[in-house]
């Protein structure tokens, strides 16, 4: 269902963000009305953010999996009382966040690559050879590394402007609180992240 | 701006997300700043390798099947419908006959339940009684029995007069089984 298939909010135009509101609406209204396919289409638009977003944060693929079943069984309570107040994509990614802040208190995120296991293809430059595939697998394992050791809510901040791409605002929405504190989260984030870059080559 | 350029503005800049006369204030300090140029730097190179991450862009199959039980198990816990076990039942009968059929195996398990056992004491059949009575009471816990929990207040007419006259008939067979055993 293409309608409701969108970019990132800031970047979507008012007609836009308008077709979205009505799609949203329509497939919020059949899954009330018993329309099994309303969480299917749901799912099969969100399944692959709240993984990745609940792998980023947690640092496990258990624990990203556990998180993510939660995160949909909880939609599926709550979908039929959804009114709108944000768009969908911000309503989940706030449940994910909270999902992800509660199994945090649970267990301590661990480092890991999303190569280790079978998660399916990522995109890898074709026309890179082997050795500078290992470079860059290592790379990419510090600063995944790298990220889970940052505070929890510097992470969370990094995770949604860089890796999700959300505007600020969106971000401010998603975490609850003001645009300032975005601002000053990704600002320390960042440079937490680089200090920790630096200091392990 | 005279002094170092603070490190949420320095960040914002990478993100666009400044006011333009932010923007303007924070290019022309840079220009002549080589500290915070080299700090914006350091910034963008972070900001940079978090983009460059692999990105997973569909969740592992796993995850749907996995869900599938949970929200069947989140189902039943929350005293829903539940598809699991009333699933042989719907496909046992035309969808005309599962209400007939579900009454017809309520009202059985009423009297298999109820009836006194032999070699067991009126006390304990009275007690069975009881235990089923408390149960029926409950319309919830009898029309689950169709896979569907039905607020007594949703309940059909014909349906709670049938089930009242199912269980007036129970009684009756429950009265005439208080008399001495032979």
């Amino acid at each position: 269902m293409d309608a409701w298939v969108v970019g990132n909010g800031a970047a979507a135009g008012t007609a836009d963000a308008a077709r979205v509101a009505d799609a949203e609406r329509d497939l919020v209204a059949r899954h009330a009305a018993g329309d099994g396919s309303a969480f299917d289409e749901l799912y099969a638009r969100f399944s692959g953010m709240v993984y990745q977003l609940a792998l980023r944060m947690s640092g496990g693929r258990e624990e990203a999996l556990d998180v993510a079943q939660e995160v949909f069984l909880r939609i599926h309570r709550h979908l039929a009382g959804f009114r709108g107040g944000s768009t969908l994509k911000t309503w989940i990614y706030r449940i994910t966040v909270n999902q992800c802040r509660s199994a945090g208190s649970r267990h301590r995120p661990a480092a890991v690559s999303i190569d280790d296991d079978d998660q399916g293809p990522t995109v890898v430059d074709p026309s890179a050879g082997p050795e500078d595939l290992a470079s860059r697998a290592e790379f990419f394992g510090r600063v995944e590394r790298a990220l889970t050791t940052l505070a929890p809510e510097y992470r969370e901040a990094l995770v949604l402007r860089d890796i999700e791409e959300l505007s600020y605002e969106e971000i401010s929405a998603v975490m609850g609180v003001p645009l300032g504190t975005v601002r000053s989260r990704i600002a320390r984030g960042r440079e937490r992240l680089r200090i920790q870059l630096e200091a392990r080559p | 701006m005279n002094r170092h350029v603070p490190l949420a503005l320095l960040s914002g800049e990478l993100d666009g997300e400044l006011t333009p006369t932010e923007a303007r204030s924070v290019a022309e300090h840079l220009e002549g700043c080589p500290g915070c140029r080299a700090r914006r730097t350091g910034l963008a190179e972070a900001r940079r390798a978090l983009r460059e991450l692999p990105r997973q862009d569909s969740a592992p199959i796993g995850l749907q099947s996995r869900l599938r039980v949970a929200k069947a198990a989140d189902r039943v816990a929350q005293g829903g419908r539940a598809v699991g076990w009333t699933g042989w039942w719907r496909r046992l009968f035309p969808p005309a006959l599962a209400g007939a059929g579900t009454w017809g195996m309520a009202a059985l398990l009423l009297v298999l339940h109820s009836v006194p056992v032999r070699g067991f004491d009126d006390g304990a059949a009275a007690r069975r009684r009881s235990e089923t009575w408390q149960r029926l009471e409950s319309y919830e816990a009898l029309l689950s029995l169709d896979g569907q929990v039905i607020p007594a207040s949703h309940a059909s007419p014909v349906a709670t007069a049938r089930l009242e006259r199912a269980v007036r008939g129970h009684q009756a067979l429950s009265g005439s089984a208080r008399s001495p055993r032979p």
